[in-house]
């Protein structure tokens, strides 16, 4: 093999390694590094904007020089190969990790035209001058598309958006050309459903009903519903419809909000009142579907039906706790189902709150975070989650944190859902803003495979193949390069074989005419002599080879190598030739 | 520079190799009838097969969900070059 190719080879694989980051920057700048684990990005909207109004990155970076220093932090939004939007900060860092948020405006990247993962472009300037910046990459977690963040966009509404009330005697009915909410006054009950597709099955529908409300004994634990001293069923209350608003939102178009409010009053064992219950379901319809994305993410609140559930307790017993217990139904199964938090972020518990707990990150408080039960791809699980935002409970007027419990529990396609406050002390107040949402009007995007969302680039597979191509046509180049030369080797071995006997080789033609020249002369001086001779005797055995002609067949000659018929003892000492070589080799001229 | 890229390098380096050693295995069987090369010769196979497959999963994942990790393209790649150089050793 040659070693020649293999080194080339092995010097290709190497350049290629080297375009691994960071695997060429061990003598670079080492005062700082990017802790890429902990960045995160979002999309930031306003309540009255149409579209995101920033694309927020969040850099995370350790500074590894003790005493502080002035470090520039650059980072440009990036996507196929272009820049969309560059900002810069600066501040004064000592050792230790540090997080800055950056923030692109929207203009920028809706200029940037791009869709998909965005790259952004980091350099850090460290102030011992004149180390290089330390540069990386980040790829935004999500993808992104540029038309979410155009700054001029103002949400369209189709005819048809407008919200039409109907109250009845049995139902309230929510409706446009768009959507259908309508409520079950005798089972308390509400069933939305989009109509815009109806009956097609992708479009969403999902009912939400409120089974009763529980109150329990809270010995400490959280909520458990085996302890549950009294109930009282929804349905069996009265209710109310309370004060209507509607109108026109800038991003989600035609709105509306009205209340449904339920007064129960729920009983002990004994039949005696253990507490009057006042519940407020509070909807909210913002029904514009043109706002709606079918893109990976929705622009919260544009398609969603929420309520707010305002619970007001009187007379309650000691050391109790009240439950809301609802059962959530997606028969279509095609949406996110979710619950959401007004603000903050909040905890999630799978299975254990005490052993397994799942953190958020913070959010600013014009995002939403929501916790989806229910969706196409996994089912519905079991868990206990806690609001990070308890509810409010409010008594003669002062007001206190109340801790909000939620136990979900499978049940088929639905899920039954507790709401869980502890609620001390008699004549409280409890109030919550929960929210139930069925995001989108679109079915939500195919589960992501894994590896999706990688970029790929097919320049970079023709780099590769074009590498493997030229290692192989090298290495075969160089290969039969070394044939030839081995078979010049060969070539001058022999030429120096025969110049060692002879000055210089000669051909097979002019060895035949050679013998035939040496034997007419021998059988001439023979006959010579013969003429002598012969006058005394018989002639020589020879006297009749000179009647036959000259044969040009072999014969023993004193120089066999001279007619092509070496002899191994005979060869001349030099390099030793290849037998595998020997044997498939053409011949040489000279043989 | 997206470390993923460099799966397109790899993988395409991986097929282009496997595909050589396959075609040198099967005119090296073709001329000596020998059984053995023909086992290396279908080893050669899948490895080209295989790359075959993680090109299409690089960029038709709808028809094929074939993914692999760096590190073990990278295996791949360095058993193709130590093989392919053995093939080159007289």
């Amino acid at each position: 093999m040659n070693k020649g190719a293999m080194c080339a080879s092995v010097l290709a694989f190497l350049l290629l390694l080297t375009l691994v980051p960071f695997s060429g920057q061990a003598a670079g700048n080492q005062d700082a590094y990017f802790v890429k684990e902990s960045f995160a990005d979002q999309a930031v909207k306003g309540e009255e904007s149409a579209s995101f109004d920033y694309l927020e990155v969040r850099v995370v970076f350790y500074v590894n020089v003790s005493g502080p220093g002035q470090y520039n932090l650059t980072a440009g939004l990036e996507a196929g190969g272009g820049e969309m939007a560059t900002c810069s900060t600066a501040g004064l860092y000592s050792q230790g990790q540090h997080s800055v948020t950056l923030r692109f405006r929207n203009r920028d990247v809706y200029n940037g035209r791009a869709i998909g993962r965005y790259s952004v472009h980091l350099t850090l300037k460290t102030p011992n001058f004149p180390l290089a910046p330390v540069e990386d990459y980040y790829t935004t977690s999500q993808s992104y598309h540029y038309s979410d963040f155009n700054p001029d966009f103002f949400a369209p509404y189709p005819p048809g958006s407008e919200f039409l009330y109907t109250d009845g005697q049995d139902t309230t009915t929510i409706r446009n050309n768009y959507m259908t909410f309508i409520f079950e006054k005798g089972t308390a009950s509400m069933r939305y459903y989009f109509t815009q597709d109806q009956g097609a099955g992708k479009n969403g529908r999902f009912s939400v009903t409120f089974v009763r409300v529980l109150g329990y004994q809270d010995r400490g634990f959280g909520f458990n519903r085996s302890l549950a001293a009294h109930e009282a069923s929804l349905a069996g209350g009265f209710w109310k419809i309370g004060a209507l608003e509607n109108g026109t939102h800038r991003a989600f178009g035609p709105y509306m909000r009205f209340n449904i409010i339920y007064s129960l009053t729920m009983r002990d064992q004994f039949g005696s009142t253990a507490a009057t219950v006042n519940v407020t379901l509070s909807f909210y319809f913002s029904g514009n579907p043109r706002t709606s994305s079918d893109r990976l993410f929705t622009i919260a609140g544009s398609t969603q039906a929420e309520l707010m559930i305002d619970l007001e307790l009187s007379n309650t017993i000691g050391d109790t706790g009240l439950a809301l217990e609802t059962i959530l139904t997606d028969s279509s199964r095609n949406h996110d189902f979710l619950l959401r938090d007004a603000i903050g972020d909040f905890k999630y518990n799978e299975t254990n709150p005490k052993t397994k707990e799942y953190k958020l990150s913070p959010r600013l408080p014009d995002t939403i975070p929501k916790i989806t039960f229910m969706n196409k791809w996994d089912a519905i699980t079991y868990g206990v989650f806690s609001w990070p935002t308890p509810a409010r409970s409010v008594f003669s007027g002062s007001e206190g944190n109340l801790n909000t419990d939620v136990t979900y529990v499978p049940e088929g396609r639905n899920m039954r859902l507790y709401l869980a406050y502890p609620a001390r002390g008699n004549f409280i107040g409890v109030h919550h803003d929960i929210y139930f949402g069925l995001e989108g009007t679109q079915p939500p995007p195919t589960k992501p495979l894994p590896g999706a969302g990688e970029r790929h680039d097919p320049l970079l597979y023709l780099l590769g193949s074009f590498l493997a191509l030229a290692i192989i046509y090298l290495t075969m180049r160089l290969r039969s390069r070394s044939y030839v030369e081995e078979d010049e080797q060969l070539e001058r071995i022999e030429e120096l074989e025969l110049s060692e006997d002879e000055p210089a080789p000669v051909s097979i033609q002019e060895n035949v005419e050679g013998e035939e020249e040496e034997w007419r002369r021998k059988f001439e001086q023979q006959k010579e002599s013969e003429d002598a001779p012969g006058k005394h005797g018989e002639p020589p055995e020879a006297e009749s080879r000179p009647s036959e002609p000259p044969h040009t067949e072999k014969k023993p000659s004193e120089h066999p190598e001279k007619e092509g018929t070496r002899t191994p003892e005979k060869r001349p000492e030099g390099p030793p030739m290849k037998k595998g070589r020997k044997k498939g080799r053409k011949p040489t001229g000279g043989d | 520079m997206d470390i993923g890229l460099l799966k397109d390098v790899f993988i395409a380096w991986m097929t282009v190799f496997s595909v050589t050693l396959f075609l040198i295995s099967l005119i090296s069987y073709a001329r000596t009838r020998n059984r053995r090369i023909m086992l290396v010769g279908t080893a050669f196979l899948l490895f080209s097969i295989k790359g075959v497959a993680l090109s299409i999963g690089l960029y038709w994942p709808q028809i094929m969900k074939v993914t692999t990790d760096l590190p073990s393209l990278l295996f791949d790649v360095f058993i193709l070059l130590i093989l392919y150089f053995a093939t080159l050793k007289e």
